[in-house]
């Protein structure tokens, strides 16, 4: 059709997809189950993991292993502010940590670990046993950043190092500098001078830095602070704050002795290997992307890698087996479909604010407060510069682009790609102006801030009336559930339900398995193949160039269906000796669709293996101390991740000039990432030709004027992500009284928040005045939908909230005993929770499952606001402010601090 | 024959399937009232999972209990409630030890059997006696992803489950919703492992 705009990561794992490996070229191995059970993995790290709720379809497999582990004397740790389901299935010990405090742990642990391995004077104790000690002819030679480092020329092929430019450079590549207090082990010991004072010596990078730089760092913690002592960041005031146990104890609440105990189960190489499982939630918070690098960088440190089972995964071990033969699948030939037009990638939750982007005029006309998003200045624009809230993570890259004859975007002498402009000469701010939203609830109730969304939706002029008026948002919503985004969309079209439609889907550990129709999609609801065909057949009217699309959309064939392709791949499949469906009626295919499995795809193993880049690094550091070159493997094989590529879609396209000073990794890991910065800095540069030159590229600048992303995996103090969002750093708002910090884990009952008014599932985590567990709404009780007629009222949600009946119920949200005996609240009452963004009314769960200062409200109810604007339905999202995670521009949406007070 | 549930509470997560999977196959309607019920107990600084249900015991204190002759004991050892029978005298619903015994309301059980003496009779787990009857196992415990739940002969689940032990309201009292009265429940367990707690510091 027209095209459509491609965007990258998703709301699940943005910063995780984001981070992937590639600032740190972190090259751990997740461990399979027959590893787990067989005693090949010694300890599990859970870093809050919820795998069994959120990978149903791995859990026993988890259970199992873990059963299997704890035999050969194995250890499952759970670090996390929750509790949750797998901690308590699973879990052998519960180390409590409150919310978003992770990296401070993880600076305190290497704290720990170098005042283990260096004494007051730097140099390397011998007192302390060496599997207590950190390895420093291995940090020296593989590891970047952790000390401090001069510029150097790095040979590819032999791995010497010059530190003048070479004459001929052919064959080198430049590395810069790790200035001067600006390593990551520079901020952890933060005024603590000892890695100044001894001589960067032992090992061949390390003699050769020291022409350069005396000591392994060549100052103490440098990064800056323009505010000094008036600054309003917890995070400046502590950069000279040594990182010791007692400092992360204090903010992340685990016990110091605790800190310096894991920090050595991690140091000694004989507790390997350690598997380490993140969460979503994890990662889903302002400072995701920063938690994800950081304990990456941990294990790099430690040497938390190499070996089978070491690693850093999610849903990371599950069931392997043998692929075998003769399986049937379903391939759709659709020969060459037209391609989409060039344009810019955006981040999948930067739609909103595109929406802005496109739309500034008529918000302004419609009485937009932006009220809800109170670190944005809405309310002081006057006209003369188009500015819209945050508009980095690819917003502003949505404007009109001009094409060359061929389809090409155009480009200046710059290298700038080249805008079109109305009569006025003016640019044109596309934005996003047509939403078509196939099944999700993303829009209202998925994304953060829904009283943001509201209001926006609701001052914007409605569209249906006039759909192909680009002055006007249309979203078309296709879904089998009234969510609130149907609610606020201006059509909404029937979809057929998963079990009205035929479908071929990937089962999590199994083969793909088909699944027929088990009852005819009723009225008007179709399948989604169905919508789409339909849909193209309508365009080809519309655009008669594009004729014959709806066909090539099935494959060639007239309407032709899944089942179609899938009898096509069993046919050959039923007569195919090899295959385990061999003469097989298709019939007996359906009766059951799983492949069979042999016991021995299930045998447990003790046996660890090793990678090569593992092997060649422990020869080379075996003599280390007298190399006369840098490591380099023959593998080579930990170039390519940390390679720091400065291409890539998210933004990743810069003009000439500035893609020429992307720094370059170094061939070796990266605890500091200098192109994590530069990418911050700089990315859709070369779509922002059209703006002045120092608004191009993402700004990166705090409140006080300093950066805003840094190269190392420091702690940024959540309390200062708060400041922000909630508008106290520009003197909107203060803080929560009282604060108390929110997450909000994914339980099973709301499969994301497309069950969230099944009565059977909602019974499960809703509750009435007093603590009865109930629906609530029930039957025939929940989102009525009237005749439609002229001027009847949009019906609420929650009805039995609306007309005070007795069986009312609300979402839980659990809070911890003490926390709630301060506030006075009871088991079973009804509080208020509320920020500067939203405020939502729940059913006071009281339990130990939360450490004190954290809440838990579940995500994935309905956005429902009553009159007095407080969300009924219990979303979590009402809570989380619209300012995006750092360094990705995504959806921190597990950062929330609330006040919570009784509702009498 | 003694038909009996086991519990594996190292391995429930609950994630009340068991629980759901009854309502649904037993026609219960979504409401206070389920038959079996998923709890993560909280007991001296550790937690436990309990899926219960009406634990078909020995010496049914509901039987002793009620004086209609609603609730009946058959031989291999399903307690069972005959609805018809039942005058709401409720006094089962004291005896027994853990307050299985339910009456649902209006809203979750709007329409009455013409049987009925009263409009909402006494209603439990009956182990599913219509699949056991045909040799399939009850519904719960088919439903159990991750297998923690297992049905059958109490010898021979105690023989199929190295570390499986009766319900006891020593070591489970919060299995025990009203009393801790001894009536032989045919409910094995096998109890969590144990676990270390490191406190937050404040």
């Amino acid at each position: 059709m027209g095209g459509f705009l491609p965007y990258a990561m998703d709301y699940s794992f943005h910063q995780n997809s984001f981070a992937g490996t590639k600032y740190t070229g972190y090259s751990g191995s997740s461990p399979n189950n027959n590893q787990v059970a067989g005693g090949a993995v010694k300890h599990i790290v859970l870093w809050g993991s919820n795998i069994l709720s959120t990978v149903n379809p791995r859990a026993y497999a988890w259970i199992r292993g873990m059963e299997e582990m704890r035999k050969n004397g194995g250890k499952v740790h759970f670090i996390g502010p929750e509790f949750v389901d797998t901690g308590v299935t699973c879990a052998d010990e519960w180390i409590q940590m409150k919310p978003y405090t992770d990296l401070a742990v993880v600076n305190a642990m290497l704290y720990h670990l170098i005042t283990n391995t260096f004494d007051a004077n730097g140099n390397i104790r011998t007192d302390i046993p060496a599997e207590k000690r950190l390895d420093v002819n291995y940090l020296d030679s593989m590891v970047y950043g952790f000390f401090d480092s001069p510029e150097y020329w790095l040979k590819e092929d032999d791995g010497t190092i010059e530190l003048e430019q070479p004459v001929d450079t052919t064959g080198y590549r430049y590395i810069n500098a790790v200035p001067a207090g600006r390593s990551w082990s520079a901020y952890i010991m933060g005024s603590d001078d000892r890695l100044t004072k001894a001589a960067y010596s032992g090992n061949y990078m390390a003699n050769r830095f020291a022409a350069k730089q005396a000591a392994r760092n060549a100052g103490v913690c440098s990064y800056p602070n323009s505010a000094g002592a008036g600054t309003k960041y917890s995070r400046k005031a502590d950069y000279l704050t040594p990182k010791t146990p007692e400092w992360a104890e204090k903010i992340s609440g685990v016990p110091a002795e605790k800190i310096r105990e894991l920090a050595e189960l991690y140091a000694d190489q004989n507790n390997h290997p350690i598997y380490n499982e993140w969460c979503g939630a994890q990662q889903k918070q302002a400072e995701g992307v920063i938690n994800m690098i950081g304990v990456q960088s941990f294990l790099i440190v430690t040497k938390t890698w190499g070996k089978s089972g070491d690693a850093f995964g999610r849903s990371g071990f599950a069931a392997t087996w043998n692929s075998q033969s003769g399986s049937v699948s379903a391939s759709v030939d659709r020969g060459t479909l037209p391609a989409n037009p060039a344009g810019p990638t955006i981040s999948c939750v930067a739609w909103n604010v595109g929406v802005k982007f496109a739309f500034r005029d008529q918000l302004k006309a419609g009485g937009y407060t932006g009220k809800y998003v109170p670190d944005w200045d809405w309310d002081k624009d006057d006209g003369t510069e188009r500015k819209v809230f945050m508009d980095d993570g690819g917003a502003k890259a949505l404007v009109k682009w001009k094409y060359n004859a061929s389809g090409q975007l155009e480009t200046d002498a710059n290298g700038y790609y080249v805008p079109e402009t109305d009569a006025g000469g003016n640019v044109i701010y596309s934005g996003i102006r047509f939403i078509m939203n196939p099944g999700g609830n993303i829009l209202m109730n998925q994304h953060m801030n829904p009283n943001d969304a509201r209001e926006m939706f609701e001052c914007l002029p409605i569209a249906s009336a006039n759909p192909d008026d680009p002055d006007t948002l249309c979203i078309v919503a296709f879904d089998n559930f009234l969510s609130p985004t149907p609610r606020w969309s201006d059509y909404v079209l029937p979809a057929a339900t998963n079990w009205e439609q035929e479908d071929f889907i990937s089962v999590n550990m199994g083969n793909s398995v088909y699944i027929p129709v088990v009852s005819a999609p009723p009225g008007q609801s179709k399948s989604m193949w169905n919508f789409t065909n339909e849909l193209l057949k309508a365009y080809e009217k519309v655009d008669t160039s594009k004729a014959g699309i709806a066909k090539q959309f099935t494959g060639g064939v007239e309407n032709q269906q899944i089942e179609d392709l899938v009898k096509k791949s069993f046919a050959k499949a039923s007569a195919d000796s090899a295959s385990p469906y061999y003469r097989k009626t298709w019939d007996e295919f359906l009766s059951n669709t799983y492949l069979p499995r042999s016991a021995g795809d299930f045998a447990p193993t003790t046996a660890i293996t090793y990678s090569e880049l593992w092997n060649n690094l422990e020869t080379y550091l075996a003599t280390a101390e007298s190399a006369s070159a840098g490591f380099v493997s023959s593998a080579k094989n930990y170039n390519s991740s940390a390679s720091n590529s400065a291409s890539g879609s998210f933004g990743g396209q810069y003009s000439t000039a500035v893609a020429a000073a992307a720094p370059k990794g170094s061939m070796r890991f990266h605890v500091y990432s200098d192109m994590l910065v530069w990418q911050y800095e700089n990315r859709y540069e070369k779509w922002h030709g059209y703006l002045p030159e120092d608004k191009r590229g993402q700004a990166s600048i705090d409140f006080e004027g300093d950066p805003l992303v840094y190269p190392i995996p420091m702690y940024y103090a959540y309390e200062d992500y708060f400041k922000e969002a909630y508008g106290v750093m520009n003197g909107k708002h203060q803080l929560p009284e009282k604060p108390i910090l929110v997450t909000t884990t994914h339980d099973r009952y709301r499969a994301h928040s497309s069950m969230s008014e099944n009565p059977y599932l909602r019974e499960l985590t809703h509750r009435t005045r007093g603590g009865k567990l109930y629906s609530g709404n029930d039957w025939n009780e929940y989102a009525l939908i009237g005749e439609g007629k002229e001027g009847e009222t949009f019906p609420r949600l929650n009805k039995a909230i609306q007309e005070n009946k007795s069986t009312a119920s609300w979402s839980e949200i659990w809070i911890n005993d003490e926390d709630a005996a301060e506030r006075g609240i009871a088991d079973g009452d009804l509080v208020l929770a509320q920020n500067p963004v939203g405020a939502v009314r729940c059913v006071a769960r009281v339990t130990k499952r939360c450490v004190k200062g954290m809440a838990g409200l579940h995500q994935g109810c309905w956005y429902d606001p009553a009159a007095d604007g407080v969300d009924d339905g219990g979303c979590a999202n009402t809570l989380m402010a619209s300012r995006p995670s750092r360094v990705d521009h995504g959806n921190g949406q597990q950062s929330a601090m609330v006040s919570i007070t009784k509702v009498n | 024959m003694r038909y009996a549930f086991y519990f594996d509470q190292t391995r429930c997560m609950c994630c009340n399937a068991c629980s759901v999977a009854c309502k649904d196959w037993n026609q219960v309607n979504p409401g206070p009232v389920r038959w079996r019920k998923v709890e993560t107990h909280e007991l001296n600084d550790s937690f436990f999972p309990l899926a219960m249900s009406c634990n078909h015991c020995e010496e049914p204190a509901c039987q002793a209990a009620c004086t209609a002759g609603a609730i009946e004991k058959r031989e291999d050892g399903v307690v069972y409630v005959d609805r018809d029978k039942c005058q709401g005298l409720q006094l089962c619903i004291t005896a027994c030890p853990f307050a299985e015994p339910r009456i649902a309301d209006d809203k979750q059980e709007p329409d009455r059997k013409s049987s009925w003496i009263i409009p909402h009779p006494m209603q439990k787990c009956d182990m599913c006696v219509e699949r056991i009857d045909k040799a399939q196992r009850p519904v719960c415990v088919a439903a159990c992803p991750a297998h923690a739940l297992d049905f059958g002969d109490y010898d021979l689940l105690l023989g199929r489950h190295p570390g499986a032990e009766p319900l006891n309201s020593t070591k489970y009292p919060y299995a025990y919703a009203n009393n801790d009265t001894e009536t032989g429940p045919s409910f094995l367990i096998k109890p969590r492992n144990p676990l270390t707690i490191i406190k937050a510091k404040q």
